[in-house]
């Protein structure tokens, strides 16, 4: 009896160290994504937070056979619909709607005047960002997954527990919804990768 | 294949995420609609913005405070069960002595009840030993069997 307790209590310590292994090389890549989801730096922290507990709880289900990164994309995926859902939110933002600070207008850098690379990709940014912000909450995740993640169709529709088909559908109403939204509130956006492609 | 179907296409076009057979209609419909090719540029350039937005990095102290969190909340939820498992042992044991003793009263009630049968037996007899003269209430020893006792 002493023994298996012994052997139990080896494992769980083995097993939080090869969780903290994990956590610590995943996540930087875990807060990027969780900041391109929920748009601002305080709901990324929670985010990632929120996930890296719901994985920890539940690390004896996880498969070390497939990437870990896929599992907590799937852990942080659901954490963030189920957020969106509960504040009763689907974070649609205009610009002709009231500014972050409260003021009358967003601050959306003119590109054509920022010659610098370093700092065209850092004005580059913003808009994007809050055009992601304007999204629904699904197609932003499969957007996300897809373009910054680089996933394949599948394995995205094995995050998100539905068909390719639907990431497929998803992931091209995204798109549509993203561009759609750069060419109203940030047409510089688009006309500056255009030139450059 | 029609402007429409072409266009729902594209974003898997560009992923690379069509079967051969799509790709292969795609490309020809391609080939001649200026106008999906103007949609093709357009996905193109939006997927190329998307695909270039810089990692965006925590705050430097934010790995510590993480590591801090997650193993400071399984610790409390587990000390939070160590500390509360003699309470529930404690409440589901009271909760199954309470259920036995109301089963127990009502099994007792039910047989404290008069049968039927023994209070038809009483009437008869004592019709009977009033009938015969006797007083029921003083004098059991002249009653008449009935048949109906034990019913």
């Amino acid at each position: 009896m002493i023994g298996v307790i012994a052997k139990d209590r080896i494992s769980s310590r083995e097993g939080q160290a090869r969780f903290e292994s994990l956590m610590r090389c995943t996540h930087r890549q875990a807060y990027s994504l969780a900041y391109r989801l929920t748009g601002n730096a305080s709901e990324a922290e929670d985010l990632v937070q929120e996930t890296f507990l719901r994985a920890y709880r539940f690390f004896h289900k996880y498969d070390a056979q497939l990437p870990f990164t896929s599992w907590l994309y799937r852990i942080m995926t659901n954490a963030h619909i189920d957020s969106v859902r509960r504040k009763g939110r689907l974070r649609v933002t205009s610009l002709d709607q009231m500014g972050p600070d409260g003021a009358g207008t967003w601050d959306v850098p003119d590109l054509d005047s920022s010659p610098d690379r370093a700092m065209m990709e850092e004005a580059l940014d913003e808009p994007v960002q809050l055009a992601l912000t304007s999204m629904t909450a699904e197609f932003r995740t499969a957007v996300l997954l897809a373009d910054v993640e680089g996933m394949a169709y599948e394995e995205i529709a094995e995050v998100m527990k539905t068909s390719v088909g639907t990431v497929r559908s998803r992931i091209h109403r995204g798109r549509k919804q993203l561009r759609r939204f750069l060419i109203q509130h940030s047409p510089q956006v688009i006309r500056r990768i255009s030139n450059e492609l | 294949m029609n402007c429409k179907n072409a266009q729902l296409l594209l974003s898997a076009y560009l992923d690379s995420e069509l079967t051969g057979s799509e790709m292969h209609r795609l490309r020809k419909h391609l080939s001649d609609c200026d106008c999906c090719r103007q949609e093709e540029t357009e996905l193109r350039t939006l997927k190329s913005i998307l695909t270039d937005v810089p990692q965006v990095t925590p705050p430097d102290d934010f790995e510590e405070r993480l590591c801090s969190l997650v193993f400071a909340q399984k610790r409390s939820d587990d000390e939070g069960w160590n500390r509360s498992w003699p309470l529930v042992s404690g409440v589901a044991l009271i909760t199954a002595a309470l259920t036995l003793l109301v089963m127990n009263h009502l099994s007792d009630s039910v047989q404290t009840a008069p049968k039927q049968g023994n209070v038809v037996a009483s009437e008869l007899r004592r019709d009977q030993t009033t009938l015969a003269g006797a007083n029921p209430i003083f004098d059991s020893s002249t009653s008449f069997p009935t048949g109906y006792e034990g019913k």
